[in-house]
């Protein structure tokens, strides 16, 4: 199996490792990995510049994850209270009427559109085409994760089989790179 | 003259049924007749789901060959269905199988060259050994013998429909292969 972690440095830029294990089971997923002594340091020193990057304002994409509209993009139109807030899809676009929500019932994404507070549905829909979101929302690996995991849950008995077949292949031609490269 | 009217029903004292033809005498005993059964002659096999039609991949989940995949060809008169493994592939010979016992796959292979017309329920009906017999072969097992007619019948029904399975790649494995359900498999939320 083919871990990646993603670990922010010094420079808040994510960096990806690689790392390679035999089996993946569950029992041993934690004791396999380890860290170069580097990478565990810049983790800790990450950690203290951390800092919340996505913010609950207007403008602000976020994912509904509860409810009929679950699964669909909207966005902050306005800040309600503490507990809730104003969201259109655009409507026209995503399919989410305006709306008052719980905060508990969407996720934020790193998206974010330029509109006014309570802005209408012509603005909103021009803030979209003009920050491209929805592009860069499928781009994202959050939605082809999202994707790949509705498509897993669509596959047929048969399908599902050619995938097994799949990985198998996958994980043969990768332990034999490795025993050639290690060799 | 008056205008005469259509009477609906009878009016009036009724007509006496003519006598049925009494013997001579009352029989001494009284004789039971068997009532008529009108149950027994209706078909009463329950209408098979429209999931399963001939070609179906079905996986089974009773009996002795749970966990295989096989071909559904035909539903019989007696509700069952008949299916084949084919036999070379998974050892699954032509058999009957109750439908309720089974998961319809979405996956269908094209039957419409194997030719079951002529097998039926009574084609699996046993050979009744007679009651002597059986009493004097005691408890030794008993071999169990595949009539010439059923290794032909096999044969030729596995000949076209193995055509049908190899025309579809990964068909054949996929029938070879045993259906399980592993730790977060939920099988009431899995689309087959």
């Amino acid at each position: 199996m083919l871990l990646r972690l993603q670990i922010p440095t010094k420079q808040t830029r994510i960096t990806t490792y690689s790392i390679l294990k035999g089996n993946d089971s569950i029992s041993s997923k934690k004791s396999c990995i380890s860290f170069p002594s580097s990478v565990q340091a810049t983790c800790v020193l990450a950690c203290d510049k951390m800092v919340f990057k996505r913010y609950v304002e207007v403008g602000r994409v976020v994912l509904v994850n509860y409810g009929p509209d679950a699964g669909k993009l909207a966005t902050i139109v306005d800040i309600v209270d503490q507990n809730k807030c104003l969201i259109e899809g655009p409507a026209n676009l995503t399919g989410v009427e305006r709306q008052v929500i719980s905060y508990g019932r969407i996720a934020l994404t790193d998206l974010k559109v330029k509109i006014g507070r309570n802005a209408r549905q012509k603005t909103l829909n021009a803030a979209w085409a003009a920050a491209d979101i929805q592009a860069k929302w499928d781009g994202s690996s959050w939605a082809k994760k999202l994707a790949a995991k509705s498509k897993r849950a669509s596959l047929s008995d048969f399908d599902r089989f050619k995938v097994m077949v799949a990985r198998k292949q996958k994980s043969s031609i990768i332990a034999k790179k490795m025993a050639e490269l290690s060799a | 003259m008056a205008p005469q009217l259509k009477v609906n029903g009878t009016v009036g004292p009724k007509k006496a049924k003519a006598p049925v033809a009494a013997g001579k005498y009352y029989p001494a005993d009284d004789v039971k007749t068997p009532l008529v059964n009108r149950k027994a002659k209706r078909n009463n096999a329950a209408k098979v789901r429209a999931s399963i039609t001939p070609g179906t991949v079905l996986i089974l989940l009773a009996g002795r060959f749970r966990g295989k995949r096989v071909v559904a060809l035909k539903v019989l008169e007696s509700g069952l269905v008949l299916v084949s493994g084919p036999y070379k592939v998974n050892g699954v010979p032509l058999r009957r199988v109750s439908p309720a016992y089974v998961i319809a796959t979405s996956t269908k292979v094209d039957v419409s060259s194997v030719d079951v017309a002529s097998i039926n329920d009574a084609y699996f009906a046993r050979v009744k050994s007679s009651e002597e017999e059986e009493f004097f072969a005691g408890d030794a097992p008993k071999p169990a013998i595949v009539s010439d007619q059923r290794k032909a019948d096999q044969k030729k029904v596995d000949a076209a429909l193995l055509k049908a399975v190899d025309a579809t790649p990964m068909l054949k494995a996929y029938l070879a292969a045993r259906f399980t359900l592993s730790g977060n498999d939920k099988p009431h939320n899995m689309v087959f």
